[in-house]
């Protein structure tokens, strides 16, 4: 773990010790307690019943078990939730990257009808905190919630050992011929773009990416996820239409969808020809990807979110 | 125009053969660090006597330095070294005593690049390449080697990056966005805890260096077009100072550094390869006319009709990135001349197919190394056979086969194994018009693939072949000579020798025209005076 003196905020291994964070909210101690207090606050939802935690569970490595999200009254959303570790790094927020920062996208789902059916200024009356510093101590926090630590980092930081057979042959197809690192890239594993896979369960459906630039190309582009802690993400993609990592390794085997492929399907999106033993040494690679989950300024797991009690 | 700052002339300091352009000067002036043009050592060139001396001894031939790094107090070089394993390491010696030592060695982190010391020499901020194509801003200990991450950057690069004198800041170039091809200059606390963009404008800006007091950073701008000049911007908050211009026109320059005297060393690339056209006969082995300079480049080829020739040119200091070579076209009857940059992070070869065009070998920007198809008109390139995770293949292409090491591939046919595998690496290769046959070149072993198998031992390596368009003969370039052999590989002669290595040789598919390229371009070491 490496420590940053200026904020005393633990990173962990494999990610970079420099957290992008607007100049106007800097990172402090205080600020990101106080968010993670709003974060599992239901009150910020309209009949009090969801929190922003109870779609992402620091148990589900901040995301949730559903396909779909479900909000208040069990209503449920469009989209699987995505995961918010190591948003800190993100250039965009949500599957369409409508949100440019944390700061807008934090106040979002408690507006959301589907989510917490609220309003930013109706929560700030309930938990006495301003709107502005509402914004700015939940984006502080989810800055602080970091993934890092798997087998992979050890492997990447010249420990030659932290990878098992399997998952070392898994990292050369990752690379190699099943063409994953062409988007999963970098300390996130993510490019941060948005890409037309096919994924779903009616791949051209959701108008995705399209809905914030209008443009017909961005339709049924969704952003890529980050590949930390996926083993312990499932179901998978936008949908939640893939319930295994073998499922969403088979739809990038035949080159997307049987079916219903979008017009402007990415041109990568290629039959990958992987033998079984290949997509077995490809899901052992993703699952050395789990590590350890860091949220706030605690150095110790076992005072982290991860067992805060909701 | 802006108005150039007073700056002195720019004079010569180290233009000899042998002279490169990738070390760095010392603080106190009395050094400029190199690679030993001979051996790949590092050397210490004294400025004043000019006697140069090597550290670290290498233990394999392949074994090489590449850039280096001063300390403060000129007391220590750190610099990378490609080692015995074939992947770049980070080495830090001894000015006095010319011994070093491996500071850091990852192979995932395959290339390293010590652009400054921190000014207590506790660190060297170095950029680490990583397999996985990103590369990442970090500080190195000189005491234990370990590497702190600051930035990671996926599949870009800092040209170049500096840390301030005061120890607070680190100054890079980097994409002013994503997407974009021109750089802006950005600062990044050292502590990580904030940053900066210090220069935006639509503008090329790159290459920074703080000045010895840490009020400027120096760096290379082509914002007035043509050639890049030297400009230099204030670094005091709240950070609005308008750039000024210090030199125009020094060209396509590479910061080395600074001394304590403020004298801005900077590299040049100079020279090219040239383009040579000649008449000839096969038959004879000779050639019927003169050898006639058509132009600057490398790689040239006829199309498979003849009637456009192309070429591969470069027009920056750097080996690598977008904006280092392109390609030119020629249509022979009207003499239109067509250049073309396609978006590939490296270009390395040029070949011409009869079914699919233009085709180079190379890189792209998402570090996948193969060949590529490029549209004309236009140059849009289009990979053909990619390998993710592998940007620098040193693959050579040819019709439709590749050789890559000591295999040879067909393109684009998806396949799992290689059509054959030689005892050593493959240094060139031709297909015959037929499409089928091909010649192999290891070092001095000329081989036929195909049909009725030859092998030859040729009197020099073998760097390029060419087949005449009946597939009767080929010519193959042996350092500075070219060759002629039959077929069957029965016999050989002497074409012609010429004053310089040839690079390439290519020939008319119907009057057999031979078009070859000799000379390369070499590096300079020059110095301004800063205001």
């Amino acid at each position: 773990m490496i420590w940053l003196l200026a904020f005393q905020l633990a990173v962990p291994p494999g990610l970079d010790t420099y957290i992008p964070t607007p100049a106007a909210n800097p990172l402090t101690r205080d600020r990101a307690a106080l968010g993670k207090r709003l974060f599992f606050d239901k009150r910020l939802s309209r009949d009090g019943t969801v929190s922003c935690g109870t779609c992402h569970d620091p148990a589900h490595a901040f995301t949730d078990t559903h396909p779909r999200a479900v909000g208040i009254a069990g209503r449920r959303g469009e989209r699987r939730t995505p995961t918010v570790i190591n948003r800190a790094f993100g250039q965009s927020q949500f599957w369409d990257g409508r949100a440019a920062t944390l700061e807008d996208q934090v106040l979002r789902p408690i507006a959301n009808p589907d989510e917490m059916d609220s309003s930013p200024e109706d929560a700030a009356r309930r938990t006495g905190i301003a709107v502005p510093q509402m914004a700015a101590a939940l984006a502080t926090y989810v800055r602080t919630i970091l993934a890092g630590g798997s087998p992979y980092d050890r492997y990447l930081a010249g420990d030659r050992t932290a990878l098992d057979a399997g998952a070392l042959a898994g990292l050369k197809l990752f690379r190699g011929k099943a063409n994953c690192a062409l988007c999963h890239v970098g300390q996130n594993l993510t490019d941060e773009r948005f890409h037309v896979t096919g994924a779903g369960r009616d791949p051209s459906a959701d108008e995705g990416r399209a809905a914030v630039t209008k443009q017909l190309a961005d339709r049924a582009a969704f952003k890529t996820p980050t590949l930390r802690e996926v083993a312990r993400r499932a179901p998978y993609m936008h949908d939640g239409s893939l319930s295994t990592l073998e499922d969403v390794i088979e739809l990038y085997d035949r080159g997307g969808p049987e079916k219903g492929a979008p017009a402007n399907l990415d041109p990568e999106m290629q039959p990958l020809k992987l033998t079984p033993a290949e997509k077995r040494q490809l899901a052992a690679f993703l699952r050395a990807l789990t590590g350890v989950v860091k949220d706030g300024y605690d150095d110790d797991s076992s005072r982290s979110a991860a067992s805060t009690a909701r | 125009m802006a108005a150039a700052a007073t700056g002195g002339a720019p004079r010569a300091v180290w233009t000899a053969p042998g002279a490169t352009h990738l070390g760095a000067p010392s603080p106190d002036g009395r050094f400029l660090s190199g690679i030993h043009p001979d051996s790949g050592e590092l050397l210490l060139r004294d400025l004043t006597t000019g006697i140069q001396r090597r550290i670290g001894r290498k233990q394999e031939p392949h074994e090489f330095a590449y850039f280096s790094v001063f300390s403060r107090d000129s007391a220590h070089v750190a610099y990378a070294w490609s080692n015995a394993r074939r992947f770049y390491e980070l080495r830090l010696a001894d000015t006095s005593t010319l011994t070093a030592r491996t500071l850091f060695s990852n192979e995932e982190a395959g290339f390293v690049q010590p652009c400054a010391f921190t000014p207590d020499g506790k660190h060297v901020l170095t950029l680490l390449f990583r397999k996985d194509n990103i590369s990442q801003i970090a500080l190195i200990s000189t005491s234990t080697g370990e590497a702190r991450v600051l930035k990671s950057l996926n599949w870009v690069y800092p040209k170049r990056m500096d840390v301030s004198p005061d120890g607070k800041w680190i100054v890079y170039d980097n994409f002013a966005r994503d997407g974009a091809t021109q750089r802006d200059l950005f600062l990044l606390a050292v502590d990580g805890s904030r940053e900066e963009r210090l220069v935006e404008n639509p503008a090329d800006d790159l290459f920074p260096v703080f000045s010895r007091d840490g009020q400027f950073v120096y760096f290379s701008s082509d914002r007035e077009g043509g050639t890049p000049g030297l400009w230099r911007v204030a670094v005091a908050a709240p950070r609005t100072a308008a750039p000024e211009l210090i030199r125009p026109g020094l060209g396509r320059f590479l910061v080395q550094g600074l001394t304590a005297e403020n004298r801005l060393y900077y590299g040049l690339r100079v020279g090219a390869a040239s383009i040579y056209q000649a008449g000839f006969n096969p038959a004879s082995g000779k050639l019927t006319t003169g050898a006639e300079a058509v132009g600057e480049g490398y790689a040239a080829a006829w199309s498979p009709d003849g009637a456009q020739l192309a070429w591969i040119a470069r027009q920056s200091t750097e080996n690598f990135g977008t904006d280092a070579r392109f390609v030119g076209v020629r249509h022979v009857a009207s003499g239109e001349t067509q250049t073309y940059a396609p978006k590939l992070a490296h270009i390395e070869s040029l070949d011409w197919t009869a079914a699919a065009g233009l085709r180079v070998s190379g890189s792209d920007g998402k570090g996948r190394g193969g060949v590529f198809s490029l549209a004309l008109p236009g140059g849009a390139a289009k990979a053909v056979t990619v390998e993710p995770g592998a940007p620098h293949t040193g693959l050579i292409a040819s019709g439709s086969f590749y050789a890559k090491g000591k295999e040879l591939w067909r393109v684009g046919a998806g396949n799992e194994m290689p059509v054959a595998t030689f005892p050593r690496a493959i240094t060139a290769l031709s297909v015959v018009p037929d499409g089928e046959t091909v010649a192999v070149a290891q070092e001095t072993t000329l081989t036929i693939v195909g049909g009725h198998a030859e092998s030859r031992a040729a009197s020099q390596p073998i760097h390029a072949i060419a087949w005449t368009g009946d597939g009767k003969h080929l010519v193959t370039a042996q350092n500075d000579e070219l060759w002629c052999w039959p077929r069957s590989l029965a016999s050989t002669t002497r074409v012609a020798k010429t004053a310089a290595p040839i690079g390439s040789v290519s020939l008319h598919p119907r009057n057999h025209t031979i078009l070859f390229t000799a000379g390369r371009p070499r590096s300079e070491v020059w110095a301004i005076e800063l205001p």
